[in-house]
C-alpha cells in the first residue's frame, strides 16, 4: 500500500476541492442524462457528498461549519462576548505578567555562557558560612587547583563618580577573566579582555559602564569609548559599555566594572588589595570538562587545606569551598526551596484570577446556553446526535478562550513593557514571550476553553432535549436556571474574591505597620559614612586611627548631636545573622556597637545598662525584648548567660525592639556586643544631627578629607535607606491590591449577572406575584435568597483561605500577619457592600417595573 | 432491471479495474459496459459507483481526465494506472482462487 503517495492525492484533493467537486457534477449530470430515467439516478447532492467522503475531509467541513455558526452566534449577541473576552483577556493577561516577571526575576539562570559548569563558591567551616572570600586565598585557589578551568573574582565597592566626585556608584572590580569567560558582548565600544589588560593597550586605567549607567550620564551615546572619566578623582578610561542583557555575576548590581589589578590606582597606593587578608571578593569558578560539582568540591579541599597549612591564622583546618551553579543563580537548595514557595504562592494567586474569571465566563455561558435549549432541542429532534446539538456550545467556549487568550497574551506584554517602564527591576526583563510564558498562556486558555465550553455542554447534554422541544424548554431551562451548580459557581467566585482582598488587606496593613508604625528606632535625623577602609589597604590599626580623629572632628560641629562607630549600618544591606536552637523560629542580628548607639538611636534600654567601655566584647552582651521573651519566657533577664543552654556570654541588657534591617518583620530579634577594635577598624561612622541630617553629610565629608585627602568615604541618609527597604513591600501592595480590585469587579459582574439572569427568567412569574400584591420583600428574597445564602458561604471559606494565603507569606520579604483583624473585617465589609450593590440593583430593576408589562413577557 | 443484487460483496472494485482496462470510460460507460458484459446480470448502482471511483482515485489505481461523452457531455474519463493494473491481477487471482474455493466445496458437498 502506497501510504505517503495516498497522502499526497489527498492533500492535492484538498487543495483543489472546487476543480474535482465541478467535474464530478458534471459527470453526474452526464451520467443522469444518458440513463434515460433521471428519476432512477438517485439524489446527487447525497451522492457527491458520499463521494467526497471518501477523501476524508469531512471533519474539515464540519469543523468550519462549527467556527462560522459559533462566529455568528457570537457576532448575535456583541454585548455579551465583548465583556466575555475583556473578563478573558484580563485574567490571562494579568496571569502571564506576573508569571514572565516572576519567570525572569526568580527563577532564570544569568545570561553568562554555560551557566551549569559556573559556580560562585562559598567559603564554608563547622557552624560557619561566608558568602566571600579574602582575595589571597582566591589567588591561593587559581594557582594550585585542578578541578577549574578558570578562577574568576569580584570585589564590589562604592566609589566617587565624576569630575566634583559629588556622586556615588557602585563598581565592581573584577579579574581581567571576567567578560571573556562569562561571555559578555559589548553595547558599545568594547570589553577589556585578558590579553589587552597584559599588553600595553589598557596599561592605563579602564573602565567599562552598565547599560543604565550609559544610559543615564550619557545619554546612551554611541561614540562614548575613548572618553576620559573620574573614578575617585583618578582618571580612567571608557573602552566600552556591556550589554543589557549581562546581569553581573551574582546579581548585585553594578554601575562599572573595572579591572581588579587596576585597584591600586582608584585608592590608597599604598594599600595592595590583591594581598590584603582584611578585603573581601567573590570568588567564582569554571569547571574543568567533565566535573560534576561533587567532584569540584572535593578536588578543591586538599587546595584548602595546603593554605590552611601556610595561613593557619586565617584559614581553619577543616575549611571548604561549596559550588553553588549559576544556573540555579547560585543559591543554596535552601534558598532554592524558599524561592520556590514563593513563586507557587505566587502562582497560587494568580492561578486564583483565573479560576474566577473562568467561573464568572462559565456562569455567563450556562445563562447564554439555556436560553438555547429550545434550539438545541429541535436540532436534536431533527436527528442531530447529543455531541452535535452541544458542539455549537462548545466551540463557542473554544472560540473565546482562543480569542481571549491572544488578546490576554497582547495585555499580559504590555503590560511587562509598562512595568519595565515605571519599575526597577534587579535584572532586564524581557519583553517578548518566552517558552514558559508560551506555555502558561497555552495552559491558561486551556483550562479557560474547559470552564467556558465545556461546563455549559455538559449541563445541557444532560437534559432531555425530546421532552423541551414539544414545551418549548420551559421545563429544561427551569432546571437549569435553578440548577445548585451555578450558585456554587458564584460561591466560588465570591470565596476567591474574598482570598484577594483578605490577602491585598493584609499586604497593605504591613506597609501601614512599615511606614507610620514606631518601628523601634529614630533614623530620619540621621546620616551614615562608609569609608571603606580594607580597600584603601589600611589595617585595622589604621582604621581605628583614622575613624577617631574623623569622628572628634564630626563631633565638634554644632549640627551633630552625637556620632557612634558600629560595624553594620541599620537598614544597610550587609548584616550578621545567627538561629538559636533556644529561640526556634526568631531570625537573631548580630550587632557590633559603641555604647553612645542606643542614645543615637533612640532605642530605650528597658533592663539594666548599656555598654561599658571596660566591658568585654565577647562575653557582655544586650538583646532585644522578642528575643528575652521568645528564649527566656520574661523580659527582665539581666544577668543571664546568653545564649541560654551555651553560656558564653553575660547579658547586660535588655533593649526595646528596633527591627534594624528589616523594619516590617515580625519574627526578628536583634543581640548587640561592644564594637571591637578590629570591627572599629572597618566599621562605619552613624552621626545624629540637631535637626536636618542632610546638613551633617558636608562636615562628614569634610572632617575625612582633613584626616586622609586620598579616602572618598560614601555618605547616605538613613532615611533614603528606609525607603529603599519600603520599595518592595510597596510595589508588591499595588499589585495585590490590583489583582484584588480585578477580582472584585469579577465577582460583582458575575454576582449581578446571576441576579439578572434569575430576574429576566421569572418576570413572569414576578408579574403575577406583583399584579396580586405580593410584597417587595417577598420578591427579592425569591430573587436573591439562593444567591445570597452560595455568595455568604463563598465569603466565609474566602476568608478564612485568605489567612491560609497570609500564613505562607508569614517571612521574607512581605512579613504578613495573619492575625491582624482589620483585613477580615475590611474585605467582609467590602465584599458585603459590593455584592448587595451588584445583587440589588438588577433586582430593583425588576419590581419598579410595571406588572403588566412583566405579565406580557413570554 | 436487476440491481445490486447480482454483485458479490467486494467484487466493484475488480469489476471497474478489469472493465477499463480495456481502455478509458467514463462512469456511466463503466456501468454500461458491466451491465452488457454480463449480460444485464449485474448492474451497478451508481450510489455504489462514484464512492468507487473516488477510492480507485486516492489509492493512485486509476486516473481521470476530461473529456466528452459520446451524446457530447462534459464527463471524467477513467483509466488505468501501472499500479491499477497491478492492483488488477491481484485482485483477479484471489478472485479465482477464492471460486476455485468454493467451487471445490459445492461440488463434494
Amino acid at each position: 500500500m502506497n501510504r505517503p503517495g495516498e497522502w499526497l492525492r489527498r492533500v492535492w484533493y484538498l487543495l483543489n476541492r472546487r476543480r474535482f467537486d465541478e467535474a464530478l457534477r458534471q459527470e453526474m449530470d452526464a451520467h443522469r442524462a444518458e440513463i434515460g430515467r433521471p428519476a432512477r439516478f438517485g439524489n446527487t447532492l447525497r451522492l457527491r457528498e458520499e463521494s467526497r467522503d471518501v477523501w476524508g475531509w469531512r471533519w474539515l467541513d464540519t469543523l468550519w461549519l462549527d467556527v462560522t455558526l459559533a462566529a455568528r452566534t457570537l457576532r448575535r449577541s456583541p454585548g455579551v462576548t465583548f465583556v466575555s473576552l475583556t473578563v478573558l483577556a484580563v485574567g490571562i493577561g494579568v496571569n502571564l505578567a506576573l508569571f514572565h516577571l516572576v519567570s525572569a526575576i526568580l527563577l532564570q539562570p544569568p545570561a553568562v555562557n554555560s551557566p551549569d559548569t559556573l559556580a560562585k563558591f562559598v567559603r564554608r567551616s563547622q557552624g560557619s558560612v561566608s558568602s566571600s572570600v579574602p582575595p589571597p586565598l582566591a589567588e591561593f585557589v587559581r594557582r594550585h587547583n585542578t578541578v577549574l578551568s578558570a578562577v574568576l573574582t569580584k570585589g564590589t565597592v562604592d566609589v566617587a563618580w565624576g569630575d566634583d566626585g559629588s556622586r556615588r556608584v557602585q563598581a565592581a572590580f573584577v579579574s581581567a577573566n571576567w567578560f571573556d569567560d562569562l561571555g559578555a558582548v559589548a553595547e558599545a565600544g568594547r570589553l577589556f579582555r585578558e590579553r589587552d589588560l597584559q599588553t600595553a593597550a589598557d596599561a592605563t586605567p579602564v573602565v567599562v559602564l552598565s547599560y543604565d549607567l550609559w544610559q543615564r550620564e550619557f545619554g546612551g551615546r554611541p561614540d562614548v569609548a575613548g572618553r576620559t572619566v573620574r573614578v575617585n578623582d583618578r582618571p580612567a578610561t571608557i573602552v566600552g559599555v556591556a550589554s543589557r542583557w549581562f546581569t553581573n555575576g551574582d546579581f548585585d548590581y553594578a554601575a562599572v566594572w573595572l579591572p581588579i589589578g587596576q585597584i591600586d590606582a582608584f585608592f590608597n597606593p599604598a594599600g595592595r588589595f590583591d594581598l590584603d587578608w582584611e578585603n573581601r571578593v567573590d570568588l567564582f569558578g569554571r569547571f574543568a570538562p567533565g566535573l560534576t560539582p561533587p567532584a569540584v568540591q572535593r578536588g578543591l579541599r586538599p587546595v584548602m587545606a595546603a593554605l590552611s597549612g601556610e595561613r593557619p591564622a586565617e584559614v581553619v583546618a577543616d575549611e571548604w569551598l561549596e559550588p553553588r551553579l549559576a544556573s540555579d543563580r547560585f543559591m543554596s537548595s535552601r534558598d532554592r526551596r524558599e524561592v520556590f514557595s514563593i513563586v507557587l504562592a505566587v502562582g497560587g494567586l494568580t492561578l486564583l484570577v483565573l479560576i474566577i474569571v473562568c467561573l464568572n465566563l462559565s456562569n455567563v455561558m450556562l445563562a447564554r446556553a439555556v436560553s438555547r435549549v429550545r434550539e438545541t432541542s429541535i436540532r436534536s429532534a431533527l436527528g442531530a446526535s447529543r455531541w452535535q446539538a452541544i458542539r455549537h456550545v462548545v466551540f463557542e467556549g473554544v472560540m473565546l478562550a482562543a480569542a481571549g487568550g491572544a488578546a490576554g497574551l497582547l495585555l499580559g506584554l504590555a503590560a511587562v513593557r509598562v512595568l519595565n517602564a515605571i519599575v526597577p527591576f534587579p535584572v532586564p526583563v524581557s519583553a517578548m514571550p518566552d517558552w514558559p510564558t508560551t506555555l502558561g498562556c497555552t495552559g491558561a486558555v486551556a483550562v479557560a476553553a474547559i470552564a467556558v465550553g465545556a461546563l455549559p455542554a455538559w449541563k445541557i447534554g444532560r437534559r432531555d432535549l425530546a421532552s423541551a422541544a414539544r414545551d418549548g424548554g420551559e421545563r429544561a431551562s427551569h432546571g437549569l436556571q435553578s440548577a445548585r451548580l451555578r450558585s456554587w459557581l458564584v460561591a466560588g467566585q465570591v470565596a476567591g474574591c474574598a482570598v484577594l482582598l483578605v490577602f491585598a488587606g493584609q499586604m497593605q496593613r504591613g506597609l501601614d505597620r512599615l511606614l507610620t508604625h514606631d518601628v523601634g528606632f529614630e533614623f530620619d535625623q540621621v546620616a551614615v559614612m562608609d569609608a571603606s577602609l580594607a580597600a584603601y589597604g589600611l589595617d585595622p590599626a589604621a582604621g581605628r586611627a583614622y575613624w577617631s580623629a574623623v569622628t572628634e572632628i564630626v563631633r565638634t560641629h554644632p549640627d551633630v548631636e552625637q556620632a557612634v562607630l558600629v560595624d553594620h549600618a541599620p537598614l544597610g544591606r550587609a548584616r550578621n545573622e545567627s538561629r538559636w536552637a533556644s529561640a526556634p523560629g526568631l531570625s537573631v542580628t548580630r550587632h557590633a556597637v559603641e555604647p553612645g548607639f542606643f542614645s543615637l538611636m533612640r532605642i530605650p534600654i528597658l533592663f539594666g545598662r548599656t555598654f561599658q567601655p571596660a566591658d568585654d566584647p565577647t562575653s557582655a552582651v544586650i538583646i532585644s525584648e522578642s528575643v528575652a521573651t521568645r528564649m527566656y519566657g520574661h523580659r527582665d533577664v539581666v544577668g543571664r548567660e546568653f545564649p541560654r543552654d551555651d553560656g558564653a556570654a553575660r547579658i547586660v541588657g535588655v533593649a526595646r525592639d528596633a527591627h534594624l534591617h528589616q523594619p516590617h518583620a515580625t519574627n526578628v530579634g536583634e543581640q548587640y556586643t561592644l564594637i571591637s577594635p578590629a570591627q572599629a577598624g572597618h566599621g562605619l561612622l552613624l552621626v545624629r544631627a540637631r535637626s536636618d541630617a542632610a546638613r551633617v553629610v558636608g562636615p562628614m565629608r569634610e572632617a575625612s578629607r582633613t584626616v586622609a585627602d586620598y579616602i572618598s568615604p560614601a555618605t547616605r541618609l538613613m532615611r533614603a535607606d528606609f525607603a529603599h527597604a519600603a520599595a518592595v513591600p510597596s510595589l508588591a501592595r499595588w499589585i495585590a491590591a490590583l489583582i484584588a480590585l480585578v477580582a472584585l469587579l469579577l465577582a460583582i459582574f458575575g454576582v449581578s449577572g446571576l441576579v439578572s439572569y434569575v430576574a429576566s427568567l421569572r418576570t413572569k412569574e414576578i408579574g403575577i406575584r406583583l399584579a396580586l400584591g405580593a410584597s417587595t420583600g417577598a420578591i427579592v428574597q425569591t430573587l436573591l435568597g439562593r444567591t445570597a445564602m452560595f455568595a455568604m458561604l463563598g465569603a466565609v471559606l474566602g476568608l478564612g483561605g485568605g489567612g491560609a494565603a497570609g500564613l505562607l507569606f508569614a517571612g521574607d520579604p512581605l512579613f504578613l500577619n495573619t492575625l491582624d483583624a482589620s483585613p477580615y473585617g475590611g474585605a467582609a465589609l467590602v465584599l458585603g457592600l459590593s455584592v448587595t450593590a451588584a445583587a440589588l440593583w438588577p433586582a430593583q430593576r425588576l419590581l419598579r417595573a410595571d406588572p403588566l408589562k412583566a405579565l406580557r413577557v413570554d | 432491471m436487476p440491481r445490486d443484487d447480482g454483485l458479490p460483496p467486494g467484487t466493484l472494485v475488480l469489476l471497474i479495474l478489469r472493465v477499463i482496462a480495456g481502455g478509458p470510460l467514463h462512469g456511466y460507460a463503466i456501468a454500461q459496459r458491466i451491465a452488457q458484459l454480463s449480460r444485464d446480470e449485474l448492474s451497478v448502482e451508481e450510489g455504489s459507483l462514484y464512492p468507487a471511483l473516488q477510492k480507485l482515485l486516492l489509492k493512485g489505481w486509476v486516473r481521470a481526465s476530461p473529456a466528452v461523452s459520446e451524446t457530447g457531455r462534459q464527463v471524467r474519463e477513467y483509466r488505468l494506472t501501472p499500479a491499477g493494473r497491478k492492483q488488477l491481477d491481484a485482485e483477479r487471482a484471489n478472485h479465482q482462487r477464492v471460486s476455485r474455493a468454493i467451487a471445490a466445496v459445492l461440488e463434494s458437498a
